[in-house]
């Protein structure tokens, strides 16, 4: 449970409170779209952020919610950070993937559109849904992406220059190219719950659809007993999930 | 490293949990409850699982400190009760013995408190001295020893298991006294019966019988109809009231006024309720147990009264399973007055106007004492702030956060021209000192505590003290020898033989009969104590009970148009006062992180005020910005907010009104208005 | 390889002397009036009495700082452990022990302690072990004492601490005696039916709101639980510290947002026992619970695991 020393290489701003973090790999193991490190403040503690890219190093992009995610704002670069990990398990590598975001769950999104692009695997469609413009991160990679697949944004909430689509991300489920295809959802709780109420309906199977779980977690490697939904921790068992494992767990949304 | 395992006593709330600590003199290695059975029988509330490791905090004081422009610097022992010693004396000489206050702690051991109020009084001359008893239970002493003639609980913890009903009025138990509400609660299991007189949907509301939500500052009023209705069908004890107790003609000719129908337009309780808890109370071996609710208001100390009457009227003291039980607070707020922590007491109750009692002290401590009963809390920031007290010394307090007057308490500390602050963390208090001196905690030292049923217990040291800190007594020490007084205490037992002399509650009083089980005062010589008061007769010179009749007013400050809303405060079970230890335990800060004010939904509703959105709530005498929590735990028209948290000190808004005798403010019921936060 | 002694009763302070010569020994003793566990200094302070609580902190600590370097655990052993305790140590191995992690500590301290386990004579008032691993365990254990009258027999499965002066072997009849023993015992305290119990307990079981009545959440039983491990992890400037935590606290799992999983009590006392009596099973085939009754104990409103086992019918 001791974390590796690492720095900050760079660091950035995506939206008015989400950063973007470029962290030294010294640990040297390649993840896995969908795994997460445990990312180590010295005297705030510690959180769980998903790995969303590792080109030249670990790439997070957190969103300020708390005591340790506002200290991790004030760093700056070539500060100290401490990491642990891989953990947990990441999306199954499939030929067919829809995959549906929602805020700060498209990093993840990220790493699996990098790794399934690199290995030659194009038949994607992500859907992408934030909370207003000013919330959309990673613009000019959704550009880069339309030139392989199909990308489809929305904003729950729009502003004056804003001339796409407005509405919550189930709202782009009408452009589902491929109802066979395997469907990945990362985000918040609620968008997870409806999303799936959807799908469903649309036809889609169960075990079709995976999802990335988000938990109250401190240790990362499965023994603390934060993170535990039924028989699973979602640090050691996920936090990706097939929905048609945990489906009939009463507490998996909340 | 040296593993020790002793018994000690938990430090947190007046229950007096009994715990075997084992640790190697610098971390707590293992806690485990008690299983004897009167206290608390093999259990613990998570203050008592986890508070522990607040005194391994890193932030504990090391040295003395002295105020310097450049900040605090730290000092030797023998220059800080040089500075201590030389300013109290010249303020002293200047102004008078009176310009000196001294606050002593219910935190503290007896000894120690007993030794500060013998601080204040032999060696400088005042009854300046008082502790947060005031800010409480000051009206359950007065009014019980006016009534009964012992302010303290007249039964016992492992007593009330006897009882028949348990009437609980003005005490959110469960959440306070957490042992102690379990076991109401697993004799309500058993079939027990209880009613719960409160205006807050408590957790303990649940099991109870009859639960009768009062409107707050309304309690006298509902004890009087239901002793009016009580005399109404005969229910009373005629030959208890003959042979035991005086004055129960003028009670009658008082209670006459409060038939149900006026007492059920003061309270807001439905008739038909306080008929059925009146007439089961009567006719059952009852026990009443309160605590601030019925206190914290301006007539604090006729409710108290009003409570004993109820109990001598039914015949319900004096017997097993019967009494009257004022749920202290802290863990040694009984033993600070006790030993006389009082500026109107002396220790074991005597009145400094008392002059037979006075002079068995002067005898004592060789020394003419002061008559004049001195400032109580309230006053003593008042004066300070007026400018006629010019020094303080405070012990085991942290008034900033704790003090009710007008938010003055701060400027008040500004113009004293010294202030000593003796703790064991850095207090908000402790930031406007001159000089600060670090003292042990209850896991460093030897010493008693005396809990809420009497209890005379042993606290038995099981760390190592942080850098320099020393005991509270011998701090006192040094300055009383500074000042020429020749004290000459080697340890806490010295202390308590002294004690035990010129206690008479503590007659018999040694840490070898304490041992194992400390022993409930009164003592005897033989160290046998007392479980039951009042078996025979009552501690009063006639050995009669008194009534002692009043009639309800209104709550001082009364909602009107401008400001609708009662606000009432209180505590919550994580935290503890005014933080100072739990806010560094870090499982009790992350269960209870931050203040807010609950709301009932329809009241949030009919504002627009929605959960955790940030309010503001404004009393006549200040303002608070906090978040709103919408619970149904509260009724209609009433908001409630805890004290613990400096970052909204509820208590600067709160009615300072006090209670006349016991001088103790109207924390539980403030007028208020409530709007939402406008942010720019 | 379990071999099998017996000792005399009245050697048993010899031994116990023995082992304060040459180890660090942990044991029940009387202090101020109440048996719990602590170091001994001499033999005569050793009491063979149930405690509260059994020394789980010897392995785990309450509270301990997870950078400071490895501090020197010299070896130790610690006597009359009971067998419920014990053998929740045990699960707490596979905890500890195994997975993506060896906790370092862990391991030293589980190797330099030696635990000496005393089979108890009598049913205690809230145990049901006989529901589990019973009162005299066949395996988990490094020395087992049975109180047989006159001798303890003593079931080793190595000869370390077997003092060949005190111990002789055992034979048949004391392994009869044993037996007989064993068997009365199992007919004063009857086992609770847990046959299928992981499949039976269902997630809206009414007990769980009932309970939520009266817990005043004080952890006790997460804290008094020989097989309990929760911990949480938090920071205190240079330091990281991992201390005991209780599941059914609220802010276990409350997210940095404030959305919270398990909001209400019943919720999370429902986590308790399903992950105690199904979870844990489905993870890794036996129920994280031994029966040692500690958790009814240490409860102040005295909720009890047996009537969950019980309510789930036939």
């Amino acid at each position: 449970m001791i974390p590796v020393k690492s720095r900050i290489i760079d660091m950035w701003n995506e939206t008015p409170d989400t950063k973007s973090i470029l962290i030294e790999d010294t640990i040297g193991k390649e993840p896995l779209p969908g795994q997460f490190y445990l990312l180590s403040v010295k005297g705030y503690g510690e959180i769980p952020v998903s790995v969303a890219s590792w080109k030249e190093g670990l790439l997070f992009t957190i969103k300020k919610v708390g005591h340790v995610t506002g200290a991790l704002h004030k760093m700056k670069r070539n500060d100290e950070i401490g990491i642990r990990g891989p953990y947990g398990k990441g999306f199954p590598i499939k030929e067919n993937v829809t995959l549906i975001a929602g805020g700060i769950g498209i990093p993840p999104a990220r790493a699996y559109i990098e790794y399934s692009l690199s290995r030659g695997m194009y038949k994607l469609q992500l859907l992408y849904g934030a909370r207003s413009p000013r919330d959309l991160v990673y613009k000019d990679l959704l550009d880069e992406w339309k030139k392989y697949f199909d990308v489809q944004v929305t904003v729950d909430v729009g502003d004056e220059n804003w001339k796409g689509h407005v509405g919550v991300v189930t709202t782009l489920f009408k452009y589902i190219k491929d109802k066979d295809s395997y469907f990945y959802l990362i985000g918040p709780t609620a968008m997870l719950k409806n999303a799936v109420i959807e799908l469903q309906k649309m036809g889609v199977s169960p075990d079709k659809i995976y999802l990335s779980l988000e938990r109250h977690m401190k240790c990362g490697i499965g023994i603390c007993g934060h993170c535990n939904i039924g028989r699973y921790y979602v640090c050691k068992d996920g936090p990706v999930f097939r929905y048609s494992d945990i489906m009939d767990i009463p507490e998996l949304f909340f | 490293m040296q593993i020790r395992t002793v018994r000690t006593v938990c430090p947190y709330c007046a229950v007096g949990c009994n715990v075997i600590v084992t640790s190697d003199g610098k971390r707590i290695i293992s806690v485990v409850p008690s299983k004897r059975n009167d206290i608390n029988y093999g259990s613990l509330c998570i203050k008592g699982w986890k508070g522990f490791d607040a005194v391994t905090s890193k932030e504990r004081l090391k040295n003395p400190m002295k105020r310097t422009e450049r900040g605090f610097v730290e000092i030797s022992w023998e220059e800080a009760v040089d500075i201590v010693v030389k300013n109290l004396s010249e303020i002293k000489r200047k102004y008078g013995p009176d310009a000196l206050a001294f606050i002593a702690s219910a935190r503290c051991t007896n000894e120690d408190n007993y030794l500060m109020q013998k601080l204040a009084r032999q060696v400088f001359g005042t009854n300046n001295i008082d502790h947060c008893a005031r800010l409480c239970h000051s009206p359950s002493v007065e009014g019980l020893i006016s009534t009964f003639g012992r302010g303290a609980a007249t039964t016992s913890i492992a007593d009330l298991d006897n009882a028949e009903l348990y009437f609980i009025i003005g005490t959110n138990i469960t959440e306070h006294y957490p042992i102690l509400g379990a076991r109401i609660i697993n004799n309500v299991m058993k079939g027990k019966k209880l009613i719960v007189a409160d205006p807050r949907n408590i957790h303990i509301a649940k099991f109870a019988t009859l639960h009768l939500r009062l409107l707050p500052g309304t309690d006298l009023a509902l004890l009087n109809t239901m002793a009016n209705v009580i005399v109404k069908k005969g229910l009373y004890d005629k030959k208890f009231i003959e042979e035991r107790t005086e004055n129960f003609d003028e009670y009658l000719k008082v209670i006459e006024y409060y038939d149900l129908e006026r007492g059920s337009k003061i309270t807001g309780v439905d008739p038909e309720l306080i008929e059925k808890a009146s007439v089961l109370y009567a006719t059952s071996r009852s026990v009443i147990l309160y605590s601030l609710g019925v206190t914290q208001h301006v007539q604090g100390v006729q409710t108290v009264q009003a409570i004993a009457n109820l109990a001598m009227l039914t015949g319900n003291v004096g017997k097993p399973g019967t009494g009257v039980f004022p749920i202290r607070g802290q863990n040694n707020v009984q033993g600070a007055g006790d030993m006389g922590a009082l500026c109107d007491f002396l220790p074991g109750y005597v009145r400094v106007d008392d002059e037979n009692g006075r002079r068995k002290f002067e005898e004592a401590w060789n020394c003419k004492l002061p008559s004049k009963p001195g400032l109580s809390l309230p006053e003593m920031f008042w004066e300070a702030y007026k400018g006629n007290v010019k020094a303080m010394y405070i012990m085991g307090e942290n008034p900033v956060i704790s003090e009710s007057e007008l938010g003055i308490v701060e400027e008040a500390l500004k113009k004293l021209e010294f202030l000593v602050v003796q703790d064991i963390f850095m207090t908000e208090t402790a930031e406007f000192a001159h000089v600060v001196l670090p003292a042990k905690s209850f896991a460093e030292k030897l010493g008693t505590f005396t809990n809420t049923e009497r209890r005379i217990q042993l606290i038995r040291p099981f760390l190592d003290p942080p850098g320099n800190a020393l005991d509270d007594w011998k701090i006192f020490q040094l300055i009383a020898r500074k000042m020429g007084y020749d004290w000459n205490y080697n340890s806490p037992e010295d202390i308590m033989a002294e004690i035990s002399k010129l206690v008479p509650q503590y007659k018999g009083v040694t840490y070898d009969c304490l041992s194992e089980n400390g022993v409930q005062w009164p003592v005897n010589e033989s160290c046998k104590g007392t479980e039951i008061l009042y078996t025979e007769k009552f501690a009063r010179s006639n050995g009669k009970g008194r009534f002692m009749p009043a009639h309800w007013e209104r709550p001082s400050d009364f909602p009107d148009e401008e400001y609708p809303f009662i606000l009432t405060t209180g505590g919550i079970y994580y935290q503890y006062t005014t933080g100072t230890m739990t806010r560094k335990v870090h499982i009790l800060e992350r269960e209870a992180p931050s203040p807010f004010v609950e709301i009932n939904p329809e009241d949030a509703k009919s504002l627009g005020i929605r959960d955790g959105e940030l309010v503001t709530v404004k009393s006549r005498y200040g303002e608070l910005d906090v978040r709103a929590r919408i619970s149904d735990s509260v009724p209609r028209g009433i908001l409630f907010i805890p004290f613990h948290y400096r970052e909204a000190p509820v208590n600067r808004i709160v009615n300072p009104h006090i209670d006349p005798k016991a001088r103790t403010p109207e924390f539980k019921v403030t007028a208020v208005k409530i709007v939402k936060k406008v942010i720019q | 390889m379990i071999y099998r002694f017996r000792l005399k009763k009245e050697n048993l302070k010899k031994y116990i002397e023995w082992l304060i010569e040459n180890y660090e020994v942990w044991g029940p003793a009387k202090v101020h009036g109440e048996t719990v566990f602590t170091i001994l200094k001499s033999a005569d302070e050793f009491v063979d009495e149930r405690t509260l609580l059994g020394p789980k902190e010897l392995l785990f600590p309450r509270k301990e700082n997870i950078f400071s370097p490895d501090s020197d655990i010299k070896e130790r052993v610690v006597i009359g452990v009971r067998s419920c305790d014990l053998r929740g140590y045990a699960m707490l191995d596979d905890i500890f022990l195994s997975g993506i992690y060896r906790d370092e500590k862990y391991e030293k301290r589980r190797k330099n302690t030696y635990f000496i386990n005393f089979v108890c004579k009598e049913p205690c008032e809230y145990g049901f072990c006989t529901t589990f691993y019973g009162p005299r365990l066949k395996d988990h254990f490094y020395m087992q004492f049975m109180d047989l009258g006159e001798y303890y027999l003593v079931e080793a499965v190595d000869k370390k601490l077997i003092k060949d002066d005190l111990f002789e072997p055992a034979d048949e009849k004391d392994l009869e005696l044993a037996e007989k023993i064993e068997k009365e015992f199992y007919e004063k305290m009857k086992p609770l039916n847990i046959e299928n119990l992981h499949k039976k307990l269902d997630w809206n079981n009414p007990l769980w709101k009932e309970f939520a009545e009266r817990c005043i959440s004080c952890g006790a039983c997460n804290f008094a639980c020989p097989t309990c491990f929760c911990f949480d992890v938090y920071d205190e400037g240079d330091e990281r510290y991992r201390e005991w935590d209780s599941c059914i606290l609220e802010g276990f799992t409350r997210l940095a947002g404030g959305l919270n999983p398990r909001p209400t009590l019943d919720l999370r006392l429902r986590q308790r026992f399903l992950h105690k009596l199904k979870f844990h099973y489905e993870n890794y085939g036996y129920y994280l619970c031994t029966g040692c009754g500690r958790c009814i104990e240490v409860c102040p409103v005295k909720i009890d695991i047996r009537d969950v086992i019980r309510s789930v019918g036939k």
